[in-house]
Formats: structure tokens, sequence, C-alpha cells
């Protein structure tokens, strides 16, 4: 078997390399490939182009509609997305994504970063990338901030108010934010069971949306209650933080 | 410092290849010397955290300087036999120049850098990395040693159970003093490619493997995580390189394929120890190769590179994690329905490229996911399968036909079988995740590995073959 497949699959014989007069000839047929090649990867990436301008068409048409602006637009984009949306042969549906990934991965992702880059007054550090991209990273910037190194630090719980919306991230899982924290600990409220060691040893609670207060073993009037805030669990810090 | 580590790397593992053979392309240098050499870092932090020895600089450059110039040294008389093959002189000659596959090469290489200036701007941003891989690098970077203190609280996450390959890499280069570690992505992401490259231009020349490649490296949901965190992209490495030379030397019995299909498949189970499938699939194909050949100290060799490294982290885990995820699967579960349709549904998306969603949600493409990677396959499957019924019914040589791919697709479906049973399986309660969302996220990107094997089969397939030598005929004019 082994010498029957090696038979089958060795590397197509090296062809002799035409002898010097063929130059020419070897290069235009070189060429003739390259220009073949050229044009079916360009015929690909033009056939599935209108797919990739979809999302900006749309966008463009929820913004129209929002502010009543051009019908005779609107009318045009609609008409174009729906024509779009009709086609769903088998060949654009197994291509199109090559044009998400040359011209949103690739192109856009790095055009991205260089303008960012130009228009930074500093080089970026990792922490101005973060606060870029997590929505809480000021927050857990002033968690940081506010508590001591050896600080365990009850989290919100995963409820409604937290897990129903992007503002908050993950503030809620103890894992996503153990990342940030350390070397702080985190125990998330409701979960305590899950780290019943740490859930003894709470030091600090942070407070959302004014939720939170319950846990602290003393009393914050109602008019001092900042709506996000760290505190320490068992004493009142000496000065509350917004 | 990162550069001078980096390189170190390098380094070791260019030690480990002439230890094994003298004769390398370039593609293979740079491919293997990194899965090899960042393999071998991670042993050594996993044994100094053994050993209670706190990793360090000096203490990893010590090792590093060490076990290089011990490799070199035993090698040295062997050393001065080394060539490169083929030899980047003859490529001054014109007519040696293969522009078809410099000029895919030069589209691989643009989209290359322009995914890295896009991973390596963005520091780890997805919930994974910060909940498991970039958490457990960036506190055993500061702690030094593997079981970071995080465990004692159950802190480190999901990932914290498995194989120390990946975010152990990045640890390293934490170590020396990274800001960010994704430089790792870049360059597991650039040995896929190369080595992809090499195994298929040893079967179908430089234009055909360069083209194949490209297809390779664009697969929509692969290519975006060149620039992501996540541990799929690099366990895809050391599948491709691990699968590939196994093959390869199934079939062209070269020693040095051996011993790479071996070490490769040993650092596949010390990245993820679900990827045991490929490592199960792989030891199918010794053991027929065994009532073969009889070769019984080759595949007792292999065997033992191959699963080890998944036996020292069994009892790691065992012994000093004291996390033994050994109810992760509920085979109670015997036929279910339900969950057959869901898991079905999506693996049948995926690889056809359909639509599927369960109750309306986690919705997917697979065709936007994965383009033509599978479908491909089985087209050529299809064709194969026709082919040799063409070649039964002519009274030709069908036996030949069948067996001559025949390895490759036992790897493929003896890994894809036991791959999709492992998600049948699955314990929901215990992954805390409903099945919908284990097929929707994890299974999808696990698919990845699979990958390299698909194309390679529909590279090396009869009319593949045929197309690309009619092609290279008319190239060189002959």
């Amino acid at each position: 078997m082994a010498k029957q497949q090696s038979k089958q699959t060795t590397t197509p014989k090296k062809q002799s390399p035409p002898s010097g007069g063929d130059t020419f000839t070897y290069l235009w047929r070189n060429a003739a490939i390259v220009l073949v090649l050229g044009i079916l990867l360009l015929s690909i990436d033009r056939m599935n182009a209108k797919d990739g301008q979809l999302q900006d068409m749309y966008q463009e048409f929820q913004q129209l509609r929002q502010s009543g602006g051009n019908e005779q637009r609107m009318e045009e984009l609609r008409n174009e997305i729906i024509a779009i949306q009709s086609d769903t042969s088998y060949l654009k549906k197994l291509t199109r994504g090559y044009y998400w990934a040359v011209h949103d991965i690739a192109i856009k992702g790095s055009e991205n970063v260089r303008d960012l880059e130009s228009k930074a007054v500093k080089p970026m550090t990792r922490e101005d990338k973060l606060a870029m991209r997590i929505g809480i990273w000021g927050f857990i910037d002033y968690i940081n901030k506010n508590t001591p190194k050896d600080a365990v630090i009850y989290l919100p719980e995963g409820d409604t108010i937290t897990s129903n919306t992007s503002k908050w991230n993950y503030i809620y899982d103890p894992e996503w934010m153990q990342y940030f924290l350390y070397p702080r600990l985190c125990v998330a409220m409701g979960r305590e069971s899950d780290h019943p060691d740490l859930a003894k040893r709470v030091t600090h609670a942070v407070i959302i949306q004014g939720k939170g207060y319950d846990k602290l073993k003393y009393e914050v009037p109602l008019e001092q209650r900042a709506q996000e805030a760290v505190l320490p669990i068992n004493q009142p810090p000496s000065q509350t933080p917004n | 410092m990162v550069a001078a580590a980096i390189i170190l790397c390098y380094l070791l593992g260019l030690a480990v290849l002439l230890t094994i053979s003298r004769k390398y392309s370039l593609a293979e240098l740079i491919g293997y010397s990194f899965l090899i050499g960042m393999g071998i870092e991670t042993f050594f932090m996993f044994f100094l955290d053994i050993a209670g020895i706190k990793f360090s600089q000096g203490v990893l450059i010590g090792l590093n300087v060490f076990t290089t110039l011990a490799l070199l040294g035993v090698n040295f008389k062997k050393l001065k036999e080394f060539e490169l093959s083929p030899n980047p002189k003859t490529f001054l000659q014109i007519k040696n120049i293969n522009f078809p596959a410099i000029f895919i090469g030069c589209i691989i290489v643009w989209l290359f850098y322009c995914v890295t200036v896009k991973c390596l701007f963005w520091p780890p941003l997805e919930r994974d990395t910060f909940g498991s891989f970039d958490k457990l690098a960036r506190v055993m970077a500061v702690e030094g040693k593997l079981k970071i203190s995080l465990y004692a609280y159950g802190l480190e996450g999901a990932g914290g159970v498995y194989p120390p390959l990946y975010h152990a890499a990045m640890g390293y280069v934490y170590i020396f003093g990274a800001e960010l570690p994704k430089i790792i992505t870049t360059l597991f992401f650039l040995s896929t490619l190369l080595i992809f490259f090499d195994v298929t231009r040893k079967y179908i020349g430089a234009m055909g493997a360069s083209f194949f490649t490209l297809i390779l490296m664009l697969t929509p949901e692969y290519f975006s995580h060149a620039a992501l965190a996540l541990g799929n992209l690099p366990t895809t490495a050391y599948v491709c390189a691990a699968g590939l030379c196994t093959i390869a030397w199934l079939d062209k019995r070269e020693e040095k394929f051996f011993w790479l299909g071996a070490i490769m498949m040993g650092f596949v189970v010390w990245i993820r120890s679900d990827t045991i499938v490929f490592t199960a699939a792989a030891l199918l194909l010794l053991g027929i190769n065994f009532l073969r050949t009889k070769d019984w100290k080759r595949t007792i060799i292999y065997g033992t590179i191959a699963v080890a490294p998944f036996v020292i982290w069994a009892l790691y885990l065992k012994f000093k994690i004291h996390n033994v995820p050994s109810a992760k699967f509920d085979f109670g579960i015997g036929f279910n329905s339900e969950r057959w349709t869901v898991v079905k549904g999506y693996a049948d998306a995926y690889l056809f490229g359909g639509n599927y969603s369960f109750n309306s949600i986690g919705a997917i493409d697979g065709g936007q996911l994965f383009g033509v990677a599978f479908v491909l396959f089985f087209i050529t499957l299809l064709i194969n399968v026709i082919l040799i019924g063409v070649l039964f019914y002519k009274k030709q040589d069908w036996k030949k036909a069948i067996t001559s791919q025949m390895n490759i697709l036992i790897l493929f479906f003896a890994s894809f079988v036991s791959y999709f049973l492992l998600f049948y399986f699955i314990d929901e309660k215990v992954q805390a995740s409903p099945i919908w969302s284990l097929m929707y996220s994890s299974f999808k990107r696990g698919l990845f590995c699979f990958l390299p094997i698909v194309f390679f089969y529909t590279a090396t397939s009869y009319g593949s073959v045929w197309l690309f030598e009619k092609i290279e005929k008319f190239r060189t004019a002959s």
C-alpha cells in the first residue's frame, strides 16, 4: 500500500526548464497563469462585493428612516438590500465569507489600527487600548485604585440589570473580573457557594445602579448613596467615593 | 528581551530539528522550529513547577542555552552535512522561479501582514481569554509557577484544566517583558501556513501548495482567529504538523517525518486534552501500519511520545491541582433524539455550508464560517468514489485508487466521529452550558483542527494532482 501511495502522491517530476532561447516563452506562460489566477480571485471578490456593503447600506437606511430623510434614496436602498438578500445561490453562500475575511478582518482591521495610531498623541499603552474596548474599564480602574491589593471584593449579582446590557460587560462574572482585579480576589453575590472560602473573607462590595448597599455592615444615608462605588464591608471609608 | 526570548525558542527548536535530520527546506526550519521550541519551553516551565523552582528570565535562558548547546554538541560532527532543500541559490536563475506560486505567496504575505497588524495592536479582548488563557499567563509570569494562587479559590477559569502549552507560551513572553502576548498567535499562524505549504508541496508542487495554503488561510472563521488570543488556532498548528507529518511518513517513509509526527502528536495533547481524538486516530493508523510492517519498535516509540504528555497532565491535575474532570460526559443518555438533532444540525451546517439555529437562538451560517473547506472535501470524496466505481466497472486498478488516500481519510473520519461523539455525550450540567451553546462556539472552533486535513486531502487527490501537473507542464513549456 505504501508503495502504491507514494506512486500516486509523489511530487510531479520537476520539469526541466526550457533552454536559454525559451526564456520568453517561459515568462509569458507564467504570466498567463498569474493572469488567470488574478482574474479568478478578483471575480470571486467582486461577486461578493455587494454582500460586503450590505451592513453599510442597512445602516444608511436606518439613519435615513430615523431622520425622515430622502425618500428616493431610501427606496433605492430598500430595493438593493432586497436584491442582495434574495440572491441565495450556494456558490455565493460559500464564498461571501472570504470577502468578509479579506475586506473586514484584514483590510479594515489594519486600516483601523493605522488610523488610531496616527490620531494618537502618544504611543498607546495596553491600558489605553483596553479603555477603548472594555466599556467598564474606567470603573474597573476606579475599583483597583480604591481597594488594597489584598482585598476580596463582592461583585454584583448577574441579574437583569447587569447581564442584559452590554454596558456592564461581565462585571458579575468572577472569572472574568479576576483578570482585571488581580492580585485582589473576587466573588459574585449569589454565587458564594462557588467560592465559600472567599465569601467568608469579603472586604469590599461593588455597588452598581444603587444596588449592593444591603451587603454593607453599616448604614449609608440615602442621600449619600452613590449609584456606582466600591465600599468596605465592615466600616465606612473615611471618604465616600463618588 | 521579548525578541531574544523568541529567538532562543527558535534556536532550541532548530537544535532539535538538526538532531532529527540534516536536510530541511527554509519553510520547514521556520515552521517546525517554533512549534518544537515553544513546546519544549512549556515543558521546562512544567518541570520547574514540579521541582518547586520559580521560573524567571535567568532560569529559562539558562535552560535554553544549556539544552540548545547540548543538542548541537551531541550532533556536532553531523552538522556539516546540513543542507537546505531546495537550495535558495537555485532561485537565482529566472527559469527556476515559479511565478504563479510567488504571486499567490505575495497575496498570502499581504493578508498575513494585515491580520498581524491588527493582532499585535489590540490586547487580548475575548471573554475566554480574560476568563482563562491570558489571566493564567499573566499571573503565571508574576508568580513564577504553573499552579498559580487562583487555583486555590477556583478562579482560574475553565482553561485551568487545559494542558499548559498555550497559556504557558503566553506566560513565556510575559516573563520576558512583553506588554501583549499576541505575538504567540502570529507565530503559531505562521508555522501552520509554512508547514501546510511545505508538506503539500512535496505532493503537488509549489503552485498547488500555495493555492491551497491561501484557501486554508482565508477560511473565514479561522482567519478571524489570527487576530485573537484564543487557543484553537495554536492547537490547529500542532494538529496540522502532527497529522501531515504522520501521513507523510506513512506515504514516503522519510525518517524525519516519523519523529516530527510523533513529537508534534505529543504536543497536540499538551495543548488541549480533547485533541486526544487526533492522537487516537493517528494510533489507529500506526496500528494498521504495524499489521503490515510488524514494526513494533516504531509503533511503541510513536505511541509513547504521542500519549505521554496526556498522561503526565492527567497525573498533574490529579495530584497537584486536585481537579480531575472525570464526569465530563454522560454516556447514560444513549440515543437522545433531541440531543442528536441539535448536534447533527450544527455539524451538518458547518460541514455543508447550511444554516441552523436552535429554537431561533444560536443561529449559524456554515457557508459564511467555513467557506468551501468541508464542501470541497466532500465533493472530492464523491468524485473519488465515482472514479473508483468507473475503474471497478472497467476492471482497472481500483484497489490502488482506494488505498492511495486511505490514511488521510482514516485520520479525518476516525477523529471527526470521535469529536462528534465527544460533544454528543458531553454533560451539559458539568459544562454549565446548554448543548446548543457548546455547538455554537466550542464545536465550531474545534473544527479548525480539521481544516489542514481536509485541504490536504483535496490538494493531494487525483483530480488536483492531475490538474496541477497539467498546469505545471504548460508553465514550464515542456
